[in-house]
Parts: structure tokens; C-alpha cells; sequence
């Protein structure tokens, strides 16, 4: 137990569903059960493949079952939108409009769901 | 399971002759994780203390629950020593604490016509799926308690916070 605050879900589904570790890792194609107690611990990022493996598998989405992980990467995105939106905020032209456009979205749904957070 | 980056925990261990078990909570519905943990040499309490801190250090719960004994309360002195430290450890840790007796636990099940441990311990299996394929068999008078039972009372002591901080009472 070295690691603090494990912030997804994968355990809490694997026990929920009586599955062993051994079990889960033939079920993702792992070689053995050290990959899911890492990704279990936080030590280990799953990969796409493996996120939309375990979605497969137990229905959550990896937005819900990575909640940390996904709040680290929106921070990041929207930081770099942000970057992106002041860049293109004085031209007029119609593809820097849309660009702003897909921004503006995506920084909305960003705040809808800090706020959903109580952030 | 969303938004569960600022999610409150609340960790309810039952101490047995066995070692102890916990749950611990996101939600009444949703116990985020939970076990039981045997323990067989000499000093139990300070191991058992020992696996709690590791559990409080881990997922830091907002709140820790365990049982209150009560003067007709059958728990060996080891047990209620233990209660005494977890208080402590509690409160040099900074934990909110809510202490439940029996009959208190008794009473939130009461509603659903759950008074014995087994009826309670099936109310809680049917409420959180991941619990029932641990559901201990019905104790006949010559069996001795089944180890899984302390899951089951731990999960009785969160889920009676839970209803008593609804009912404005925590």
C-alpha cells in the first residue's frame, strides 16, 4: 500500500465482479497479474486499448472508470486551447472562426463539468 | 462512479477474533473497496491499528466508523482496547469518527423487517451485488461465526451512517 488515493476504478469493478487478478490480465491479454495490480495502484496508464478493453468488459466508460486521469488531461487540453484561442482571437477569417468555435465548445463542456464537480 | 476526483470516503472496519474487515465508501450503494484481513500472531490490536493506518494513508477517508459497545456488549476487552486506540488514532489522524452500537445498527435495518446479523447481512447483499457471492451461510446454534459475517457487519456499520446522517443525526 505505497501508493496514495488509487483514483480509478478497475479494482472496485474487478471485485465487484469476482474476478481474480490473473483472470483480468488473460482476459485484457496481459502476460501476467503485475500489469493490473499496477494499473489498479495508479503506477501504470493504461493503454487505449486496454481502457476500451476494460469498457468492453464491464461497461464503464474510461472517463468514469480514469476519473483522474481524465481531469489531468482535460486541465492540459484546455490549457493549450486556451493557447490556441488567444492565438487565433484577431483574425476575422471564417477558418479561425470555427476553429474558436470547437474551442468555445470544448471549454464549455470543460466548466459543465468542473461545475457538475463542484469545482 | 463520476466525478470521483472529489468524492468523500467513509471507512467502516468491524474487528473480529480473526483480524477485521472494512469497507470502504463513495457511496452507501457503492463501496469503492473492502476486505477482510486475518490476523494470527500475538499483538492484534497493534497490527490490526497498523493495517488501518495503512488503509486511512491509502484512500484518506473523510470518516472513520466502527462500533460503539454497549453495556450489555458481549466484545472481549481486547476488542474494546481496540475501539479505545482507534479513537486516538482518530484523533491524532484529524478523522471525523461516528461510533454505532448494535441496537443502533439494528434499528436503520429495522425497516426493512432485517432484525438478526444474517438478515441484515442479505438486506446488504441484495442492496450491493458485489457482497453477494460472500454471503455467509445461515449460522445454525452449533456453527461458530463465519469469518465473511465481519464484512457484512462493517458494511452495516457505514450503511447505518449513512442513514443517520439523512435523518440529520451524524
Amino acid at each position: 500500500m505505497n501508493n496514495k488515493k488509487p483514483l480509478n476504478y478497475v479494482r472496485t469493478l474487478r471485485r465487484r465482479w469476482a474476478l481474480t487478478q490473473k483472470e483480468l490480465a488473460d482476459l485484457l491479454g496481459f502476460e501476467n497479474r503485475a500489469c493490473i495490480s499496477r494499473i489498479e495502484q495508479d503506477k501504470r496508464i493504461p493503454s487505449l486499448e486496454s481502457a476500451l478493453a476494460l469498457e468492453v468488459l464491464f461497461g464503464v466508460a474510461p472517463r468514469a472508470m480514469f476519473p483522474r486521469v481524465y481531469a489531468e488531461t482535460e486541465e492540459e487540453v484546455m490549457r493549450m486551447a486556451l493557447h490556441l484561442y488567444e492565438a487565433t482571437f484577431h483574425s476575422s477569417s471564417l477558418q479561425q472562426q470555427r476553429k474558436r468555435q470547437a474551442l468555445d465548445l470544448a471549454l464549455k463542456r470543460a466548466t459543465k463539468s468542473s461545475e457538475a464537480k463542484g469545482v | 462512479m463520476n466525478d470521483a476526483i472529489d468524492r468523500q470516503f467513509v471507512l467502516a472496519v468491524y474487528p473480529s477474533s480473526h483480524g477485521f474487515a472494512f469497507v470502504l465508501f463513495e457511496r452507501p450503494d457503492a463501496p469503492f473497496d473492502w476486505g477482510m484481513k486475518q490476523i494470527r500472531k500475538r499483538n492484534k490490536n497493534a497490527q490490526t491499528l497498523e493495517w488501518i493506518k495503512k488503509l486511512v494513508d491509502r484512500y484518506e477517508p473523510e470518516v472513520l466508523v466502527f462500533e460503539a459497545p454497549s453495556a450489555k456488549s458481549k466484545r472481549t476487552d481486547r476488542i474494546v482496547r481496540l475501539y479505545r486506540m482507534l479513537t486516538h488514532f482518530a484523533i491524532i489522524e484529524q478523522l471525523s469518527v461516528s461510533r454505532y452500537t448494535r441496537a443502533e445498527v439494528r434499528s436503520c435495518f429495522a425497516t426493512v423487517g432485517a432484525s438478526t446479523k444474517y438478515e441484515i447481512a442479505r438486506v446488504i447483499a441484495n442492496q450491493i451485488p458485489a457482497f453477494m457471492h460472500r454471503l455467509p451461510p445461515v449460522r445454525k446454534i452449533w456453527m461458530s461465526e463465519d469469518p465473511r459475517q465481519s464484512l457484512f457487519d462493517a458494511a452495516a456499520l457505514g450503511i447505518a451512517h449513512y442513514a443517520r446522517k439523512d435523518q440529520g443525526l451524524v
